[in-house]
């Protein structure tokens, strides 16, 4: 079944490069050396046989005629939303409603609406003739289910994976770039009002491009006195929160606020990653590690530990790979002539972009701690299962593609 | 459109980049030296490991203070969460299998671990004990290591003073005070835990008990466990050196019990007695008890003054005899030359009183001492001229301290010869004028004792370390000679003679020659040089037997009520009462004949401490009368009269007092038998069974006729036992 000429094998590689990757980090994150003791937890083998499941999971896919695949993602995204109301119905853990509980097994529903909500959105975006506005409005419209799902769990970093994505995709349907300005403008104005000279500078620039690309008199001034109204009442509505809610909201930005809470998590990572130096402390000697003074080390802090036990060498062949791989996916994106497909791509590329540097910055003290996990490095049955089969999707994509639209 | 995809290439590479170039500076250039870290989280910590304060242990070896080091237990919940999460099991399931753990190792019971585990607050780490004993918490460390449970957390928490006899001698061992401001040189550590002594023995030898930290290398997790980190370094800590005393708890026993009924019978405010050895200047009792001293908490009495030691008062007439001496020495005066006594004007003008004695009587040496008369006593000191008479006493050794280095210890008040007046050489012949402490008084009766010899006193018998071994042995000390023997004999014979037939002569006791001195003298107007009116110090100071001195007794009331102020009243009955008591004791070998005395008398078996049970067999193999008095539930003797070791007349009623003590009762009933409850009324019969902690069934009502488990039978925890009952 798979098409020689067609099939992308780079990208394959790229990926098991990074499973790979993923379980050796996962060995040295699970197991404690002091001196000549050591103990191993038994997640590296987990991580191995979950690979095998989810490179079985792609081959399948690839297998399956296209018409069945396509008229299976409706039923399952549906089936994914019940599981995101029933998941909300689930005994919490650690403040949250996140995983059913399958007998040891944990599954994180809001993993797979990853995927399936982007290709439902690319699917219904993708219509001949449909409106700008229109495109914009459907994929926010369908968005927006899962999503006010997963913010009652709560679980608000994932929330942000999705917007991301839409965002491309609605950049790979062709909508002009200012629909995308206008989107993100509100944000943008929240930003810079804390700055008020920032804040004139955005909006100039705003009514300025918004001008630049000839848009209607009148849309331009109501999308100016919406974002200078939003730039205004920020101050307004940020003196009106309680201390405390201002101290949470600061210490999410800036963790080192508070060193022994928030912060702590991101600064032993630091400390982990700055101290692994050149050429790292060596194969499962890290010490942050070790010590367990780097939390979550086989999760979401797995960067820090291939930071100090590798160095500036293994992070940088590390970022190398996620650089290929990506590279590779906007190949894909280039040449995929489905606007269906190709949209999907670039929606399912934006997730794993947005995780992969997100997760890292973490890591390295750049962005605030989301709990976002790295994709395919970061032990996690559902998350791994999930990532591998959306790379699955495009190289099923990229197997069958046609050389005409 | 093939723009969006190189804006889309310029994202992914620019990030990267971005990313990489970060990681270049924080690995590579190293800004914020985080390459410190790399040796830093495996450094060694020094933790230092406080030293056990050194016992006190009395002449024959035993215990007199102790300690005890006790450790926290902290519960870490974090890590016992994150441990039951590894291991698929519920929290509560956790804490149990540790509650377990901890409350089958120590005093703590399972419900009142699980109560701390479940403590509702935010607190990650939770106390759960902080009386953990030494073996204990080994055990404890033990067994979490062997389940590999987690989360326990554990240190030196803090060092406490067992007083295995109580009250006992509390002035003079003194108290001790937690404190954390000592310093260790070697690890330049400051603010480290210690049992410093405040007052008495404690005190004085503080350097010697307190011993020396030590330290051992710690790795630290970030939960703040221990890591097994090899090659770490350690120093043991020196524990704090024993000290074993020259005072012999019998006697001291004896000594506080005869002073606390003095105190009370003659309404004293302070009582005080010492019992030296005059042979080697060894100490073997030093008590001090004020008025309310039976009803004073211990802790108080021990950071009370040592009144033996700190009481000045002025000694009166059992100054005469140590007058007497040196005159005799220097020939001043003849062993049988009569001098004039009775109410005299003196040559300088002073009209001293004699007592009963008529006017102008003649009275040999001897009587002069019997009777106790101020005019005669005076004219030897006249005789003999200020300037002997001052180095006399000072070779005595007033004015000065004794050398025992004791907290709180008094020098007396012994003016110097160039700020006598013209009444002062007459005034001290007769102990006024001036003051000792009793210590003084004591040593300078134990140099007539053995024969002119001022033996140093001392209390300070050995340093032992913390194995027993002897570390240091103190000798006795001569110091100089303060006259001969022959002239020492005499003033014996003299002290005898106020005993036979003198003013101490309702104290003679058949069976022993015994010599002293009694005493009464007005208290001084604290800050002047008048008398108060009514209050008086009266002293009696002894020593025996005469012909072979081997104790030296002084005693004193401190303001005893009017009528029992003479040192004859107060002082010389409870020195007899004292000196009885000791000869008496089974191990005395003072007396040689007592042999007879001991036959219908047993030494008393020590009780305390033992269940019921076991006292009451013992008194009855031994065929004592006896009395038990504390409440029903009780099971365990707390006090008995009199003493362990002292001999009982076998008829004389003997009382014990039981009361609980935590944690002991549970474990002597385990070793208990069956008491014999046949015979008894139900009602009494339920009394003791509740007492022994044994399950019974009654059946029917009025006097117990059957048992079903036989007296004498060892009891298991849970056996019940089935009274048949009828009227």
């Amino acid at each position: 079944m798979i098409n020689r000429k067609k099939f992308d094998f780079r990208l394959l590689t790229a990926l098991m490069i990074l499973i790979i990757f993923g379980c050796v980090a996962i060995f040295s994150a699970s197991t404690t050396r002091i001196g000549d003791r050591s103990s191993t937890q038994n997640h590296w083998w987990k991580q191995i046989i979950f690979s095998v499941i989810a490179l079985g999971a792609v081959v399948a896919m690839i297998k399956l005629p296209m018409p069945v695949f396509d008229l299976a993602i409706l039923p399952l995204f549906f089936v994914n939303l019940l599981a995101l109301i029933l998941v909300l119905f689930t005994p919490a853990v650690n403040g949250s409603h996140r995983w059913f509980s399958f007998g040891g097994i944990n599954v994180q529903p809001s993993e797979s609406a990853k995927l399936l909500t982007i290709l439902i959105v690319a699917r219904s975006i993708s219509k001949e003739h449909l409106t700008e506005m229109k495109q914009i409005l459907y994929g926010i419209g369908i968005m927006i289910v899962p999503v006010a799902l997963i913010i009652i769990e709560p679980d608000f970093g994932t929330t942000l994976v999705f917007w991301c994505s839409l965002l491309a995709m609605l950049i790979a349907a062709d909508v002009p770039l200012f629909y995308i300005l206008l989107i993100i403008s509100p944000v943008i104005s929240i930003v810079s009002s804390f700055y008020l000279p920032a804040m004139i500078i955005w909006l100039l620039i705003l009514i300025l491009l918004l001008i630049r690309f000839h848009l209607s008199w009148v849309a331009v001034t109501v999308a100016s006195i919406i974002n200078t109204f939003i730039a205004l009442i920020m101050p307004v509505f940020w003196n009106s929160l309680k201390d405390y809610q201002q101290n949470r909201i600061l210490t999410f930005i800036d963790p080192m606020r508070d060193p022994l809470g928030a912060g702590y998590q991101i600064i032993q990572a630091k400390i982990a990653v700055g101290s692994g130096a050149i050429g790292g402390k060596g194969w499962l000697a890290g010490t942050q590690k070790n010590m367990n003074f780097l939390p979550e080390h086989h999760t979401d802090f797995i960067f820090s530990v291939i930071g100090e036990e590798f160095g500036f060498v293994g992070s940088l062949l590390l970022l190398g790979a996620f650089f290929y791989f990506f590279w590779r996916l906007s190949v894909c994106v280039i040449d995929l002539k489905v606007r269906e497909r190709r949209i999907a791509t670039a929606g399912i590329m934006a997730y794993l972009m947005f995780q992969t540097f997100i997760n890292i910055g973490m890591n390295i003290g750049l962005v605030p701690a989301t709990g976002i996990p790295l994709p395919f490095i970061s032990y996690g049955g559902s998350n791994l299962l999930i990532n591998t089969v959306a790379v699955g999707v495009i190289l099923k994509y990229m197997n069958e593609r046609g050389f005409m639209k | 459109m093939k723009s969006r995809y190189y804006l889309l290439l310029i994202l992914i590479g620019g990030v990267s980049v971005l990313w990489a170039a970060y990681l270049f500076v924080i690995q590579v250039l190293d800004p914020f030296e985080m390459g410190g870290y790399r040796r830093l989280r495996y450094t060694p910590q020094k933790e230092i490991l406080i030293p056990k304060r050194g016992a006190i242990l009395d002449a024959n070896g035993n215990l007199l203070v102790s300690s005890i080091s006790y450790y926290q237990i902290d519960i870490d919940r974090d890590a016992v969460n994150r441990w039951a999460k590894r291991k698929d099991i519920a929290l509560q399931d956790a804490y149990r299998q540790i509650a377990n753990v901890l409350s089958e190792n120590s005093e703590l019971t399972l419900e009142q671990v699980m109560g701390r585990l479940n403590r509702n607050d935010k607190l990650t780490s939770i106390q759960i004990s902080n009386k953990i004993k030494e073996s204990e918490l080994d055990q404890i460390i033990r067994v979490f290591e062997e389940h590999k449970l987690p989360g326990l957390i554990s240190g030196f928490s803090s060092m406490r003073r067992i007083y295995s006899k109580g009250k006992l001698a509390g002035r003079l061992l003194g108290a001790v005070s937690e404190k954390s401001n000592g310093y260790d040189e070697e690890t330049a550590s400051r603010s480290l835990y210690q049992l410093a002594g405040m007052t008495g023995i404690e005190a004085t030898y503080n350097n010697i008990l307190g011993g020396t930290y030590g330290w051992r290398e710690i790795v630290l997790d970030a939960n703040h466990e221990r890591v097994p980190y090899p090659n770490l370094h350690q120093k043991k800590p020196a524990n704090g050196n024993n000290i074993k005393l020259t005072i012999d708890s019998n006697i001291q026993e004896i000594v506080e019990n005869a002073l606390l009924d003095g105190v009370e019978k003659y309404s004293a405010s302070n009582a005080g007695c010492i019992i030296m050895d005059p042979n080697t200047g060894r100490i073997l009792a030093m008590a001090g008890i004020s008025r309310d001293d039976r009803s004073t908490d211990p802790n108080v009495i021990r950071n009370s003054p040592n009144i033996a030691a700190s009481f000045m008062f002025e000694p009166g007439s059992t100054m005469k005899p140590l007058t007497m001496l040196p005159a005799l020495e220097n020939r001043t005066l003849g062993f049988n030359e009569m001098v004039v006594c009775g109410p005299k004007r003196m040559p300088n003008g002073r009209m001293i009183q004699d007592g009963h004695i008529p006017a102008g009587k003649p009275l040999l040496p001897r009587d002069i001492i019997a009777k106790s008369s101020n005019v005669g006593i005076a004219e030897i000191a006249t005789r003999l001229g200020p300037t002997k008479l001052y180095e006399q006493f000072i070779s005595y050794g007033f004015g000065q301290k004794s050398g025992l280095n004791l907290f709180g210890e008094s020098s007396g008040l012994f003016h110097k010869l160039e700020n006598w007046d013209s009444y002062t050489l007459q005034s001290i012949s007769f102990g006024q004028g001036m003051s000792v402490s009793a210590i003084q008084l004591a040593a300078a009766y134990s140099a007539v004792a053995n024969g002119g010899r001022y033996m140093k006193p001392y209390l300070l018998d050995s340093i032992l370390d913390d194995q027993g071994n002897v570390i240091e042995q103190y000798e006795p000390r001569a110091l100089r000679k303060i006259g001969s023997t022959a002239v020492t004999d005499s003033i014996k014979s003299y002290l005898q003679a106020v005993v036979d037939y003198g003013t101490g002569r309702h104290i003679k006791m058949d069976y022993i020659r015994l010599g002293g001195k009694t005493g009464t003298a007005q208290k001084n107007i604290e800050g002047s040089r008048g008398y108060a009116s009514g209050k008086y110090t009266s002293v009696f100071a002894g020593l025996f037997p005469v012909e072979n001195p081997q104790m030296v007794i002084v005693t004193f009331y401190d303001e005893p009520a009017p009528g029992f102020h003479y040192g004859s009243t107060s002082a010389a009955p409870t020195t007899k009462q004292i000196i009885e008591n000791i000869l008496f004791m089974p191990n005395c070998a003072i007396l040689p004949f007592n042999e007879r005395l001991r036959s219908s008398s047993l030494p008393m078996p020590g009780l305390m401490g033992k269940h019921l049970f076991e006292a009451e067999r013992i008194l009855n193999s031994h065929g004592f009368q006896y009395r038990i008095e504390g409440p029903d539930s009780a099971s365990v003797v707390i006090d008995q009269f009199p003493k362990a070791g002292i001999s009982v007349d076998r008829n004389h009623p003997i009382t014990i007092k039981i009361g609980r003590i935590a944690g002991t009762d549970q474990q002597v009933v385990s070793q208990g038998a069956m008491p014999n409850l046949v015979g008894l009324t139900v009602r009494k019969a339920m009394q003791i069974a509740s007492r022994y902690r044994i399950a019974i069934r009654v059946n029917g009502t009025g006097i117990v006729r059957r048992q079903s488990i036989q007296s004498g039978s060892r009891l298991s925890g849970n056996s019940l036992c089935v009274l048949e009952a009828s009227i």
